[in-house]
């Protein structure tokens, strides 16, 4: 039974049906269910429950974050390059090319705040419902792995499979997926580069005022249409 | 999609980086919903003296491998990917490394 092979929205199975070699359906027991409830008030049923309603809420939020990414993508679809001709008619033809590198370095803060904040909401919500999920689910398994540590030898015997089953899960449910996924790395650091863009109030705020650059954009394109400009 | 058709390259140390980072969010996606197992890295460098990392052509026909191959990652972990290639690429055009920005612009269009 390999790792790859759990999946961490699967613990439960789905729909009363398990789809993963691995669920917690499996460590359902009266001995541990008993031994549940001496120790931590509740007993296998409420657990059970427990990480069902937190799993639906995971679900839940990774939904609400999967349709803001999408959202996102969407509204990137929308770029055009009249931000590029109107900075052109206000400022002068040359602008451009004099400032190019205050203006790209200024198109790259913009695109990282964007990245970095338009899904924040959602992204602090499943960050948080991971934490209660998972967390939950690992106390749940060590909860097994001390039952087992418990029982005398013999009974040991029979529950040495189910207590590898609990020791799967819980090295899958210690991995944080949404926390690794959504680190951005350095986007931290976009602030800094403010200190690069020498550019004038008045261009700076057209630009960054822009309706262009009020949602996500298409940076590549962006880039594109300004170095296209550069070169003329 | 008309992807980019490069010749061996060396990959500096932030793209290297940047890929492990990737293949990294890759693997962890899947551990959310997955449809494959084990998950599809992208297995770029080839072998090389300690510090020099080389990558070998890359044609047209290996980004649609990678872009089929990597269809079935999850949304969010896919738009992720994609903003970190991106992220990248503006890079190397700001630094006018031609040949890794034309690379990073690939992989864009691989997630995409």
């Amino acid at each position: 039974m390999a790792s790859a092979d759990i999946h961490i929205m699967d613990f439960l199975g789905e729909n009363g049906v398990d789809k993963s070699n691995l669920t917690l359906n499996k460590l359902s027991d009266q001995k541990f269910s008993h031994y549940l409830k001496e120790s931590t008030h509740y007993d296998f049923l409420e657990h059970r429950t427990a990480i069902q309603n937190l799993l639906v809420l995971y679900r839940k939020d990774y939904s609400e974050l999967e349709s803001c990414v999408v959202k996102s993508e969407n509204l990137q679809k929308d770029y055009s390059n009249k931000w590029l001709k109107e900075l052109k008619k206000k400022f002068g033809e040359k602008y451009v090319s004099k400032n190019f590198e205050s203006i790209l370095t200024l198109l790259g803060n913009i695109n990282i705040k964007h990245n970095t904040t338009f899904c924040i909401e959602s992204e602090r919500k499943i960050l948080y419902s991971e934490i209660q999920y998972l967390k939950t689910v690992g106390d749940f398994c060590e909860s097994y792995i001390n039952f087992y540590n418990s029982l005398n030898e013999s009974d040991k015997q029979l529950y040495n499979d189910r207590k590898k089953y609990a020791e799967e899960i819980l090295k899958a449910a210690s991995k944080n997926p949404m926390q690794i996924t959504l680190y951005g790395g350095r986007v931290g650091h976009y602030l800094s580069l403010q200190n690069r863009v020498e550019l004038s109030k008045e261009s700076f705020d057209f630009i960054t005022n822009h309706s262009q650059f009020s949602k996500p954009f298409n940076i590549m394109q962006a880039v594109n249409d300004l170095m296209a400009e550069k070169s003329k | 999609m008309a992807y980019p058709n490069i010749k061996s390259f060396n990959l500096p140390t932030c793209c290297q980086n940047r890929i492990n980072q990737i293949n990294k969010k890759v693997a962890y996606g899947n551990a959310l919903q997955s449809v494959i197992t084990g998950g599809v890295l992208l297995n770029m460098f080839g072998p090389s003296p300690k510090g020099v990392c080389t990558v070998a052509a890359i044609q047209q026909t290996d980004f649609a491998a990678f872009a089929q191959a990597l269809q079935a990652v999850p949304i969010i972990t896919r738009a992720v990917a994609k903003k970190e290639c991106e992220q990248e690429w503006f890079n190397h055009i700001r630094g006018g490394s031609g040949q890794v920005a034309t690379f990073w612009k690939g992989m864009v269009d691989v997630f995409s």
